[in-house]
């Protein structure tokens, strides 16, 4: 059975945002590093901020339609999770071990 | 209290040797000791409006200019002591003016992490700040001083001092210098300004300064609200074009031109959050002075009706 991965904000100071039309500067408490984002990767950061989340659930969120049961997330939602976690703003919940 | 313009050149030559010059530039003061020739009357010419604050207890940086010892051939040299470290290479004894004002440039880039300080020409214009970071030779030095002498009043050629709760834009009052053709261009510009001496061959080449006014030094406490961030550009014989610049991209020219803001972390993102969030956000390539003042001061209107 597939695990989906949950994603969370990187640190417990969270994720600081200033939102300027649809480009946001986002400031990382872990590495103290400023990031220029488009407006998809702010929503996911604002989602992740009220908790954590997996693929398909911020799939949703980006395309604003319910997502198919057992399909994965679209390509586009997939990398921007990736570069959002190559920069350190967020990370994947650690799995635990099946019992 | 007296202002160092009617001080004789003895009495502020014999407290540079002794006591030492306090000077108030609003967010920062510093106390100068030095026993150079020719630096008083220099002074007295590019403080002219300031006064020696005699009660100052606290001095941000507190320097001394002194003949280069043991030296015993060549061209006389000066150096330039902080807190007993020497900074800089010496000079020639005839640049001091020019040592001092880089030298507490250098000293107050280092310490003043209270606040956010960007590379950048300030003035108040109608009781907002025109914010204007730039890279060296954008020619922002140029057009702070051409608006300082067109009525606005000036907050610096070269720290934007951001306070980090509120944006606010605090003075740091000093002569605003200026380099090679600019120093003639602000001379037919503002012809009934205040200039110091001319400095030549020095590593910038030839530099003077402008006086800072009464008002200017007057108000050096007024903070100001945000209200214009500008980023200028000097090209020759160009006619001045306004562009929008997205904040986001602001943000990012602001954080490079920041002296500290890498040291803050989040107090400094803040402090840049909300002085975009509180200020319209220009590039401005201008090839005249009079033409860049209109356009700002356009520009400004814009962000008067805004509110």
């Amino acid at each position: 059975m597939e695990i989906r991965r949950r994603f969370r904000l990187r640190g417990t100071g969270g994720v600081k945002l200033y939102t300027f039309d649809d480009e946001v500067a986002a400031f990382n408490p872990v590495t103290w590093d400023t990031h220029l984002l488009d407006a998809s990767a702010a929503l996911v950061l604002e989602a992740l901020s009220r908790g954590p989340a997996d693929s398909m659930e911020i799939d949703r969120l980006l395309s604003g339609r319910p997502a198919a049961s057992g399909s994965s997330a679209a390509p586009l939602t997939t990398a921007l999770i990736d570069q959002l976690a190559a920069v350190g703003l967020i990370e994947a919940e650690p799995v635990d071990p099946p019992r | 209290m007296t202002r160092l313009a009617d001080l004789s050149v003895d009495a502020l030559t014999a407290l540079l040797a002794e006591r030492g010059l306090s000077l108030d530039f609003g967010a920062a003061r510093a106390r100068i000791r030095s026993e150079i020739d020719g630096l008083a009357p220099a002074l007295q010419r590019v403080y002219g409006e300031f006064a020696h604050d005699a009660d100052g207890a606290f001095h941000d940086v507190t320097v001394r200019l002194h003949s280069r010892r043991g030296r015993r051939f060549g061209a006389p040299r000066i150096e330039m002591e902080a807190d007993a470290d020497v900074l800089f290479q010496p000079f020639p004894s005839d640049t001091h003016l020019p040592l001092l004002e880089w030298g507490i440039n250098y000293l107050l880039a280092q310490r003043l992490n209270h606040r956010l300080l960007l590379h950048a020409g300030v003035v108040d214009l109608g009781g907002r700040a025109v914010v204007m970071p730039a890279l060296p030779g954008t020619g922002k030095s140029t057009l702070t001083a051409a608006l300082a002498t067109s009525g606005a009043r000036l907050l610096s050629d070269e720290f934007g001092v951001v306070d980090l709760d509120d944006a606010m834009l605090h003075p740091l009052v000093r002569p605003v210098s200026l380099k090679n053709a600019s120093i003639e261009v602000m001379s037919a510009f503002a012809p009934s300004a205040t200039f110091g001496p001319r400095f030549p061959g020095t590593r910038k080449g030839t530099v003077s300064y402008l006086a800072p006014d009464a008002r200017s030094y007057r108000e050096r406490h007024a903070a100001v609200a945000p209200g214009l961030v500008l980023f200028p550009r000097y090209e020759p014989g160009a006619k001045v074009l306004v562009q929008p610049l997205s904040k986001a991209r602001a943000f990012a020219k602001l954080a490079v031109n920041s002296f500290n803001y890498e040291m803050l972390g989040p107090d400094g993102f803040d402090a840049v959050g909300k002085l975009l969030q509180a200020s319209l956000v220009f590039r401005l390539t201008y090839g005249a002075l009079d033409d860049a003042i209109e356009a700002i001061r356009d520009l400004m209107s814009r962000v008067v009706e805004r509110e």
